[in-house]
């Protein structure tokens, strides 16, 4: 069996690691042929979301190519194991927030496993697979490409089984602190847009100001996250995709025709990696 | 650099099927890895036109330009567009000179990637930074009043983007260790009081912050954090330090 090992680089900076691979081997050839089949030309379009048949360019480099001996093939079912280090934060927030007893504790514990069992959906079929212009796919850890968020799911579920758990008073405090960290990390990928916007078209500050205010109204729909969007911190040739009525409303008509004449159809993956070693030593799920 | 990738595939699949066949690399896949970020090379003209405009619509922000000043301003941009360009031409020459040679085949790929690679990383960089004439003449033709108001604009907006850095960091950081509310706030007031990032765009302010986090008062934050989030806390910054020679390397500390 042939297993496709390819993870997102940075793009300019960094040489990539398999340019030096000139000896490589010929399946491996074969898959990275198979990969640059997404690679679609795409030039010069307008990129705010009204364009819909842009054509896309998919920036995907490869660190390697692996061929696995056959096996078998992964329970499609079975729960992703990069999500329980995010399940066991989660649980970690909790319990500072909640101040939970032992035996809701225990309680809690139980519910979170359970929700985590259920996990195996959030990864998309292989023949499911899908890009669109200035997307952000997401991938876990071994590039497989998942539904939706995987932050946004381990909170969603949390807030669905704490509920019965624990008290009235401590589950509004679980969803004040969730809502305030989730608006602090909406703020964090605005300025970072932002940031990247007045890098390449320069704006005054009630511009700037317009186009924040106007992106934490809008941002999530987008599908940028704390992780994703530090992909294009790390290619600042492209710019992530803006809202048109964003460009309507904050560019004048020379900015406006900067932001469209930007080369930044493309599609991204990033990759949601859980760095165990680096998050909190606290297991609550095994 | 989509390009480079289906060439160096192609070039590579070829190999495998027909080893004794030699490959060419042309004129125009090399022109390719140093524009493709902008399309094409009179389409990357163009760009950098309309960017060299916004860049000194950028100083005009801060402060009104004189027509006179514009124009200075405006001829300053066209040398380094004129720049780039001839270093384009140089490597075009060195391109020819290693074609004639017959080194532009499989085995030297590597070789005339180096020439086109840095060029694509400066214009995806943008031609326009500090070491520009356009922001040298800037310099040295806004002066005075106009000088200061340049000077407190550009020292806000490096504080801004510094802060949103800074934002970033404490956001991520809250995914490995997680936070309350008050505890995220009081982390964020240390962090921006204590530090400013001179680079806050540079790919790797984020270790940045992480090495600035071990220069905190540690004392400080031992009062917000439990002792398992400190040590969370340590983990991150102990990585922080072991980046110190390459972040003084990349001239973004000091050396002592």
């Amino acid at each position: 069996m042939l297993q496709r090992g390819f993870a997102l680089a940075r793009v300019v900076q960094r040489r990539p690691n398999w340019i030096v691979a000139e000896r490589a081997q010929p399946f491996a050839l074969l898959a990275i042929g198979w990969v640059l089949c997404f690679a679609l030309p795409g030039v010069g379009a307008a990129q705010d979301d009204e364009g819909e048949d842009q054509e896309v360019e998919e920036v995907v480099v490869m660190h390697a190519i692996a061929i696995a001996p056959a096996g078998q093939a992964p329970d499609k079912d079975a729960p992703p194991e990069f999500l329980k280090s995010l399940v066991n934060a989660e649980i970690s927030f909790i319990k500072r927030v909640c101040e939970p007893t032992d035996d809701q504790m225990k309680e809690i514990i139980a519910a979170a496993t359970q929700a985590y069992q259920a996990t195996g959906d959030i990864v998309r079929e292989p023949n499911q697979q899908f890009f669109a212009a200035n997307a952000v796919r997401m991938m876990g850890p071994g590039n497989e490409q998942l539904n939706e968020n995987p932050y946004d799911r381990i909170r969603s579920d949390a807030a669905k089984y704490l509920k019965p758990i624990i008290s009235k008073e401590q589950y509004a405090r679980y969803e004040t602190e969730s809502q305030q960290r989730s608006d602090f990390e909406r703020a964090a990928v605005v300025g970072i847009i932002v940031g990247l916007v007045d890098d390449k078209i320069p704006m005054t500050d009630p511009q700037r100001e317009q186009m924040a205010e106007m992106l934490m109204q809008d941002v999530d729909h987008r599908g940028y996250d704390l992780q994703s969007i530090q992909v294009y911190l790390n290619n600042s040739q492209y710019l992530p995709r803006l809202p048109g009525e964003v460009v309507r409303e904050v560019f004048n008509e020379k900015q406006a025709e900067a932001w469209n004449s930007q080369n930044s159809n493309v599609s991204f993956a990033a990759r949601f990696n859980a760095d165990q070693q680096m998050s909190i030593d606290e297991e609550w799920i095994e | 650099m989509k390009q480079f990738v289906m060439a160096w595939c192609c070039l590579l699949a070829s190999a495998t099927t027909a080893p004794a066949q030699n490959f060419q690399i042309d004129i125009n896949q090399f022109d390719s890895w140093i524009f493709s970020g902008m399309g094409d090379a009179k389409l990357a003209r163009e760009k950098l036109a309309d960017r060299a405009e916004m860049e000194i619509d950028r100083i005009g922000f801060s402060t009104s330009l004189l027509d006179s000043q514009i124009a200075k301003l405006r001829f300053a941009a066209k040398g380094d567009i004129k720049r780039f360009y001839d270093d384009v031409e140089e490597a075009h020459r060195q391109f020819h000179t290693m074609q004639e040679a017959g080194k532009i085949g499989q085995e030297n790929i590597n070789d005339v990637y180096q020439l086109a690679s840095p060029l694509a990383q400066r214009l995806n960089a943008g031609i326009f930074d500090e070491e520009s004439l356009l922001k040298k003449v800037a310099r040295v033709c806004v002066v005075g009043e106009q000088a200061e108001r340049l000077r407190a604009r550009q020292k806000r907006q490096i504080k801004l983007q510094s802060d949103a850095a800074i934002t970033l960091f404490v956001a991520t950081l809250g995914r490995r260790l997680p936070m309350t509310q008050v505890q995220r706030e009081t982390l964020m007031e240390i962090a921006m009081t204590n530090i400013t990032l001179p680079d806050p765009t540079h790919q790797y302010a984020q270790y940045l912050l992480m090495y600035e986090l071990s220069e905190l008062p540690q004392g400080k934050l031992k009062e917000i954090f439990d002792e398992t989030q400190y040590q969370t806390l340590k983990k991150v910054y102990t990585q922080g330090l072991g980046m110190k020679a390459n972040l003084k390397r990349m001239g973004m500390l000091d050396d002592e």
